[in-house]
């Protein structure tokens, strides 16, 4: 169990992957899907940048002189994670999208509605 | 009934990954095994061999620029799906829809005053962004809002004679083929050791330095604003 | 800090008005902007404020206005 109070950052993101995905089965409406998917995605780049932090070193910009390898955190993860954000940010205008004009067609944006209305 | 069930996959799910997490190295250590020598080699090399005072930016427009590549036209896709479905034609029928023009003296006299301050701060980032934290994502967003303010006070009719719908498209499949033929340059150039001309890397610190790195950080910017002008105006009502 | 995520998460979910619901989500992505920050990260810092709590949010009303609906 301390291995889980030690990396409180890694736990926290996976609760928060949890409650993301519970939002998104649990309710009807679209637009709290969405949100939830969103608040999934922000907890993967936590625990992604959790991840390359090390203690007592500065962030990876070079000021004046240059403090050798011990002196800086892991570039690496922070760098994957930049791409991952502007991904998130498409995933979520193309669901809204779709919400829009599933709006147009069906009048209501349930779930339960629209299945029943599809049913008929 | 489906309440329960999502609730117990959910916490079934935690109750695993929470298992795997509980092994996991400790948070913050220096010898823990993600950081190795990989890491060590990007931090010593980064200046002699890209010129890039920002670490992480020229990890991602140097050593991988093919990732930035791909995301760009995973935004260009994002962009063309928009397009796709929300775009309205021309119809005599949509003249009855009018945009709520705002009439007010205030906000135009302001935004004369703070639009060219932010679009400054946009170009100052997009500029800066292998000296300073940055890079082209954030610069290319202020500026993208930047237009979306003026079109939020200016009104449609307007904004329309100023930034085209044929001229922003151009803009953005030229751009994007820019990026892939001046990486495709530089990668055949460079991995077959020919000396073509190369701008050069220059000392590091003054702007002009880096090689590659200051277009490549134009053209992306460029392609993320006119992606986030996109998406307002599509949602907003389709664009001419 | 990680409490408050927690917190505004569960929020998101038994908030029934979609606009309050929204506002929520973007004090969200401010923390995790914070936090970011703590973590020595400071492009992705930026990158989070101008996408994460201001693009998303605007996309999310501007769909709120053409539903037509602010359910109270």
């Amino acid at each position: 169990m301390e291995g889980l109070i030690n990396n409180y950052y890694e736990t926290g993101a996976i609760i928060l992957f949890g409650i993301g995905f519970a939002i998104l089965l649990l309710h009807n409406n679209l637009i709290k899907k969405i949100i939830g998917m969103n608040i999934m995605d922000t907890a993967i780049f936590l625990f992604f940048i959790a991840k390359g932090y090390i203690i007592g070193r500065d962030a990876p910009i070079i000021i004046g002189a240059h403090k050798g390898v011990h002196g800086y955190i892991n570039p690496l993860p922070s760098a994957l994670m930049l791409t991952g954000i502007v991904v998130a940010v498409s995933t979520t205008a193309f669901a809204l999208a779709l919400t829009v004009k599933l709006y147009d067609g069906y009048g209501t944006i349930e779930v339960d509605e629209i299945i029943k209305m599809r049913s008929d | 009934m489906r309440k329960f069930l999502s609730i117990g996959i959910t916490t079934t799910l935690i109750i695993i990954l929470l298992m795997g997490v509980n092994e996991l190295p400790t948070f913050g250590e220096y010898d823990n095994p993600a950081n190795n020598e990989v890491a060590h080699y990007y931090i010593e090399k980064a200046t002699e061999d890209t010129g890039a005072m920002n670490i992480v930016t020229g990890i991602i427009l140097d050593y991988r620029a093919f990732d930035t590549f791909v995301e760009s036209s995973v935004l260009f896709t994002a962009s063309i799906i928009v397009l796709l479905l929300l775009k309205k034609e021309k119809n005599s029928q949509d003249t009855e829809i009018d945009e709520t023009i705002i009439q007010s003296t205030i906000l135009k006299e302001v935004s004369k005053v703070i639009i060219p301050c932010i679009q400054i701060f946009g170009a100052y980032i997009i500029f800066y962004g292998h000296l300073s934290p940055g890079g082209g994502f954030a610069g290319g967003t202020i500026i993208g809002t930047s237009l979306i303010l003026y079109r939020i006070i200016y009104g449609k009719k307007f904004t329309d004679k100023l930034l085209p719908y044929s001229r922003l498209i151009r803009y953005l499949c030229g751009s994007i083929m820019f990026y892939g033929l001046l990486k495709g340059y530089s990668f055949i150039t460079g991995g077959n050791h020919l000396a073509l001309p190369q701008p050069s890397l220059g000392t590091p610190g003054n702007i002009l330095s880096g090689g590659f790195l200051l277009p490549l950080n134009i053209l992306v910017g460029l392609i993320v604003a006119i992606t986030i002008y996109f998406f307002f105006t599509l949602f907003d009502g389709g664009e001419i | 800090m990680l409490m408050f995520l927690i917190g505004a998460s569960v929020a998101v979910s038994t908030i029934k008005s979609l606009l309050g619901a929204i506002i929520v989500f973007m004090v969200y992505s401010l923390i995790m902007t914070i936090l970011w920050q703590q973590l020595n990260a400071p492009d992705l810092a930026i990158t989070e404020a101008a996408v994460g709590a201001g693009i998303t949010t605007i996309l999310f009303i501007l769909t709120l206005k053409r539903i037509k609906g602010v359910r109270k």
